[in-house]
């Protein structure tokens, strides 16, 4: 599907749903604005990570979109397909930086911080149509993103030390999987 | 799949649902696009009216008040920060017509099945994304009580990972490294197990949806019936 592999698109829709049960469990514990960005980068950049293609983030993101609709936490229905996309696409656009730098926390901290600031030409763009006074505009953007972007450059850590440990075990091929079950979906 | 909706949600028919849909983006564009001079009062009637269409007025509304007036105070704050107080009733429409941007979206996902939008949807989806979906939502129990076992097997060791533990963020990592790692092993083996079974079962020999032979297969090869 989409040049993927069976078994690459089912663990990137299993993915996705680790970051919808993650969101649905935080919104239960903390009240911090922005907290849903950290397990989401972390789990977008894990999926497009460990499946090397081309635009495995984005189908993750697209996954999770859609699944939000159907399980009933979509609030803004194709809105929020949309929202979970552009920092899947930022992140699939720093995949090959990142595979080249793998020990460099630093780029991978910028990268989680360029992925949750994605989605912030949302709020922009429709509050910029609905009328809103610039400056006005700019502040509330900052607002509902700066968590955002503090959370996913959190989130973004982690995933150099997790990617070492599934190589470790021998989970991560070099090269796209050698061990799928063959046929090609 | 966790919120109570499905005991106020009834099913409609999928010509009533796309006409739903239909109804909802229309509004939800009309309050982005149209700024005319009556344009706030008919977006309004138009809301309403979908409103007491989609039986939104059975649902429990508080909570989701709760969530907008967040918003608009948020607004009407910056406004007053910003250009002080004769500039609320500015701000007041522009919260407004925010409101009336989000409003019909949400008025839908509340009020319908989501299997019903599972199933209109996965008409016009490719057969194969309607088959990974499918399988992930089936299995995804499976994980997850992988995950709650390997959370409270962790717990039991004395990782600091209970909740009231978790507002200590020097704890995320141990939460990370003993939580999600499990869970991607998992879900890496559990999408390798699946995707054989489904390629033993021969999966993909069709380009269409196809029916695995049921227990009374008239030929004994065991092809697959499309």
């Amino acid at each position: 599907m989409f040049g993927f592999t069976l078994q690459e698109s089912l663990f990137l829709g299993f993915c996705s749903l680790l970051i919808l049960s993650t969101k649905l469990m935080l919104r239960l514990h903390l009240k911090v604005p922005g907290h849903s960005m950290f397990f989401l980068i972390l789990f977008l950049m894990l999926a497009a990570l460990c499946v090397r293609k081309r635009w495995s983030a984005t189908l993750a993101a697209g996954m999770a979109g859609l699944l939000g609709m159907f399980t009933g936490s979509g609030k803004l229905g194709p809105l929020g397909i949309v929202s979970y996309m552009l920092p899947a696409l930022v992140i699939d656009f720093c995949v090959p930086f990142l595979e080249s730098h793998r020990k460099n926390l630093a780029f991978f901290a910028v990268a989680g911080l360029l992925a949750a600031a994605a989605r912030a030409p949302i709020s922009l763009f429709s509050e910029w149509m609905v009328g809103m006074d610039i400056q006005v505009l700019f502040m509330s953007t900052a607002i509902k993103t700066g968590g955002g972007m503090i959370f996913g450059a959190l989130g973004a850590l982690p995933v150099p030390a997790l990617l070492t440990k599934l190589e470790a075990r021998g989970l991560l091929p070099a090269n796209p999987k050698p061990d799928n079950s063959g046929a090609n979906s | 799949m966790l919120n109570g909706s499905s005991r106020h949600t009834t099913r409609v028919s999928q010509t009533r649902l796309i006409l739903r849909i239909t109804a909802a983006m229309a509004l939800a564009m009309g309050a982005l696009f149209w700024h005319g001079p009556w344009s706030l009062t008919a977006l309004t009637l138009g809301t309403a009216a979908l409103a007491v269409a989609t039986g939104a007025y059975r649902h429990p509304w508080r909570r989701l008040v709760l969530v907008f007036i967040w918003q608009v105070v948020l607004i009407m704050a910056l406004y007053l920060l910003r250009y002080g107080v004769q500039s609320l009733p500015e701000g007041a429409l522009v919260a407004w017509r925010l409101v009336l941007l989000v409003l019909p979206g949400v008025l839908l996902m509340k009020t319908t099945h989501h299997g019903e939008m599972a199933r209109l949807l996965v008409r016009f989806l490719p057969a194969r994304v309607g088959f990974v979906l499918s399988t992930c939502v089936f299995f995804f129990p499976t994980l997850w009580g992988v995950t709650v076992q390997t959370y409270e097997s962790q717990v039991l060791r004395g990782a600091r990972i209970l909740p009231r533990e978790l507002v200590n963020p020097a704890n995320w990592g141990t939460l990370v490294r003993v939580i999600c790692l499990p869970a991607i092993v998992s879900s890496l083996v559990l999408a390798r197990d699946v995707a054989l079974a489904a390629h033993c079962r021969w999966y993909g020999l069709h380009p269409d949806r196809t029916v695995w032979p049921g227990p009374n297969p008239s030929n004994s090869t065991g092809e697959p019936r499309a």
